[in-house]
């Protein structure tokens, strides 16, 4: 039994690019003069985030602050939200007609919200590997899963990697969870671009224990394993500090912006509050910046090993685990270095010689 | 299939009865049925691939249909998307109010119905005081005429039913009411879980029957991390700390998943309260300010505030977030990202920088990831101003008390100095009368 999560289907007016009915049975054809015209008018193709310094990261370039779509989230004040933007389509924005809502307008704009319930992992799945014809609805621009973490977790609940006394099915069974993942993105990426849509995936955050700096633990997406990492367009961690809070670009336009070895990196960030409203409002000077810049110089104060090895606080160098922190888990799994470096199995032919 | 029944309750097994048992043993779950061509789902199960794929359509129609889709723009039933747009109040039936009008206002309106609400603080800092004035506070909330009843489990002490009794006397607002509109006794359900098992079973299977029986609006766990703490002691002797540990984030994150699920599906509020433990924050100090003999000393003090009061740049804080606008938002440490540090952010401690006692909620961060709201109830010593002989203690007056909510789907953060009193809690305005001890 587990509680449902969300998916918000956003559709904005009904100019997006034209879908095969699916019950046809004739191939059908478009000339090449029309579907280039179709490209060129199709609807919006990025969906500014109306933190400035956020779409120029994103983009690469100066973006103008138009009035897009308000991304204030509905857990925003949560402060541990790892976001993923997946645009599956990176041209240059069209005009938006979403403007802020003025008040005469909301009624409009709630009814362009469609709202899923999805109370297990196999409903997510079905929705997206084996959507219905109608789904996502026509002229949907903006699809949105929230808490995506606690729906993986609940089917496939992490597990000490190196736990001994493992029959060949338990092998098996530990590792489906990067599979599904790596199939549940593949199918994301499929609809984003048949259907012509933005996806948005919301996390929350796991820990890690950080050895090798002998720092302490670090924040860490909830959902990883390198097929996810890979299918992942973009990247956003959104964090808070005294004062304002942030967001973070880790990865942007398909490219990872933070460096490997180290956990815990933020990537460029971006400042931002929320007013009582729920609208998100950039601070400070328009760009983004690099945390380098930001942060005040600090000296740490020298990492001191631990004096006393404590059984049920597993924080020595020996144990590799803490209350957070699944170590052995994760390092094991995300054997991928990235999109392209290691040729991953195809699944199936996994599979079938176990 | 080990989980088909949980996805799909009414999922009718009787035409796949025989190779069900094949799919179990293979540890074949609902989702690696979606995912996995069917003829792998066979080799692997040793079943034929035919009734594997008949399973497999089955499985997928009855998901299909039992997703729910509501267009956000009909019907005034949704309590989610107009968030965004609109920052209303929740309305009465979707919230309990805590009969204060300063609680609601940080609440926007009270505990939401159809979320888990966690209320966090240590040992006397009024969290059972709290949930008293919600079991009565629910019954006030009637649809179609029935009352609303509450259930309460509670984990250490049993239901303190005299001062429940004193709160429904001395409360202004409710000894307010006529007598056939007030909250009784007896529509307060109550039971007591000893141990981890019984705390599964019962919230599993009995409390959905007490729900429907009794037209139950609030449930409170009293504590929810109580039965926790024994079961994972140092003496067990089989399976290393970290096994253990694992298992019991992976129990905390089925536990959150079944709470939620009863308080969406039976369109309840379920709250619980937490306890607490102690917390040591790392030291960060600025560096070209403090002299290093300071520095030194400042080292040997775990929970002293992350940055030098000397730092010129630094605004006057206070208990204020802000900073001025003139000077540009910077990053207070360069590991921003580390759980030492966001963990001052969404545990309720540690993100103003006077407040020098730093406490955890238990259960982690898997516990936090489940939770709607969190509202952490913070109690510090005020000491009595006179002249103390040297070595002597400060003597404790009494205590200030703080209400904050940490973090909360559907209200912003806030904070109320709140104190106890016959009536239950009650917020004290800021600036306004503050009556001292009781």
């Amino acid at each position: 039994m587990a509680a449902s999560i969300s998916i918000v289907t956003v559709a904005t007016s009904p100019a997006a690019s034209q879908k095969q009915p699916p019950s046809s049975h004739r191939l059908p054809t478009v000339s090449a003069s029309e579907a280039l015209q179709e490209l060129q008018t199709a609807g919006p193709e990025k969906i500014s985030t109306t933190l400035p310094g956020l779409d120029a990261v994103l983009s690469g370039a100066i973006a103008e602050p138009t009035g897009g779509l308000e991304r204030g989230k509905t857990n925003g004040a949560s402060p541990l939200i790892i976001s993923r933007l997946e645009s599956a389509l990176d041209r240059q924005t069209g005009a938006t007609n979403d403007t802020g809502a003025t008040s005469s307008n909301v009624g409009e704009y709630k009814k362009h919200f469609i709202h899923h319930r999805l109370p297990t992992l196999s409903h997510l799945l079905a929705l997206i590997l084996h959507p219905r014809p109608d789904f996502p609805s026509p002229g949907t621009t903006l699809l949105v899963i929230e808490e995506f973490h606690t729906l993986v977790d609940l089917d496939y609940p992490r597990v000490l990697f190196a736990s001994s006394g493992k029959t060949q099915q338990q092998k098996w069974q530990a590792g489906r969870r990067y599979a599904v993942l790596g199939t549940l993105i593949a199918g994301l990426n499929k609809l984003a671009v048949l259907n012509n849509l933005a996806i948005a995936v919301t996390t929350g955050c796991a820990s890690r224990v950080r050895t090798d700096s002998g720092l302490g633990s670090a924040l860490v997406p909830g959902v990883g394993g390198g097929e996810w990492e890979g299918g992942v367009w973009n990247r956003l961690v959104i964090f808070r500090d005294f004062g304002c809070r942030f967001v973070g670009v880790q990865k942007s336009g398909g490219r990872i912006l933070i460096s490997r070895e180290q956990i815990g990196e933020s990537g460029k960030v971006v400042c931002f509050t929320i007013d009582a409203h729920g609208a998100l409002r950039q601070k400070g000077p328009a760009g983004s910046f690099a945390p380098e810049d930001l942060c005040r110089k600090v000296t740490r104060s020298p990492t001191k090993s631990r004096k006393r090895a404590i059984d049920e606080v597993a924080d020595s160098e020996g144990e590799q685990s803490d209350e957070y922190g699944w170590a052995e888990t994760d390092e094991d799994a995300l054997t991928a270095d990235g999109p392209g470096d290691e040729v991953m199995e195809p699944l199936p032919a996994d599979t079938a010689g176990v | 299939m080990t989980n088909l029944l949980s996805v799909l309750p009414d999922f009718d097994i009787q035409p796949y009865a025989h190779i069900l048992p094949s799919l179990e043993k293979a540890l074949i779950s609902t989702a690696d049925l979606l995912t996995l061509d069917a003829l792998d789902v066979a080799k692997r199960a040793h079943v034929p691939p035919g009734d594997v794929r008949r399973l497999a359509a089955a499985v997928l129609d009855g998901v299909h249909g039992s997703t729910l889709s509501v267009n956000g723009g009909g019907g005034e039933g949704e309590p989610g998307e107009q968030r965004g747009n609109d920052g209303s109040v929740l309305s009465q039936s979707k919230a309990i109010s805590t009969l204060d009008d300063a609680f609601d206002a940080a609440l926007c309106g009270g505990i939401a119905v159809g979320k888990l609400t966690e209320l966090v603080g240590e040992s006397a800092a009024g969290k059972t005081q709290f949930l008293l004035t919600l079991l009565l506070s629910v019954q006030l909330s009637s649809a179609h005429g029935t009352a609303k009843s509450a259930l309460y489990i509670s984990t250490e002490a049993p239901l303190p039913t005299l001062r429940l009794v004193q709160i429904l006397e001395e409360h202004p607002k409710l000894s307010a009411l006529p007598s056939d509109e007030r909250p009784t006794m007896a529509r307060v359900q109550s039971a007591h879980i000893h141990d981890l098992e019984a705390q599964d079973h019962i919230l599993r299977y009995q409390v959905p029957v007490v729900i429907k029986r009794h037209n139950v609006g609030l449930l409170v766990i009293d504590s929810i991390a109580a039965n926790y703490r024994p079961e994972f002691d140092r003496g067990k002797a089989k399976g290393s700390a970290a096994e253990s540990f694992v298992k019991r984030s992976n129990q905390v994150t089925e536990l959150g998943a079944l709470l939620r699920h009863i308080a969406e599906k039976y369109n309840i509020a379920v709250v619980t309260a937490n306890q607490v433990a102690d917390r040591f924050a790392t030291v960060v100090e600025p560096a070209s300010q403090v002299p290093p003999s300071q520095q030194h000393t400042q080292k040997s003090q775990p929970t002293s505030p992350p940055y030098s009061t000397t730092h010129p740049a630094t605004t006057a804080h206070g208990a204020g977030t802000e900073r001025a606008t003139t000077s540009p938002p910077t990053l207070s440490t360069d590991d921003p990202l580390s759980l030492d540090h966001q963990q001052r952010f969404f545990t309720g401690w540690g993100d103003d920088p006077h407040i020098t006692n730093l406490k955890t909620p238990s259960l982690g961060l898997a516990w936090t990831n489940q939770l709607g709201a969190r509202i952490a109830l913070l109690k510090s010593p005020v000491y009595a101003v006179k002249p103390y002989g040297p070595g002597e203690e400060p003597e404790i007056e009494g205590w200030e008390r703080r209400l904050r909510v940490v973090f909360g789907e559907w209200c912003g953060e806030g904070r109320v100095g709140f104190e106890i009193w016959r009536g239950g809690v009650r917020g004290i305005r800021e600036g306004g009368e503050e009556a001292r001890g009781s």
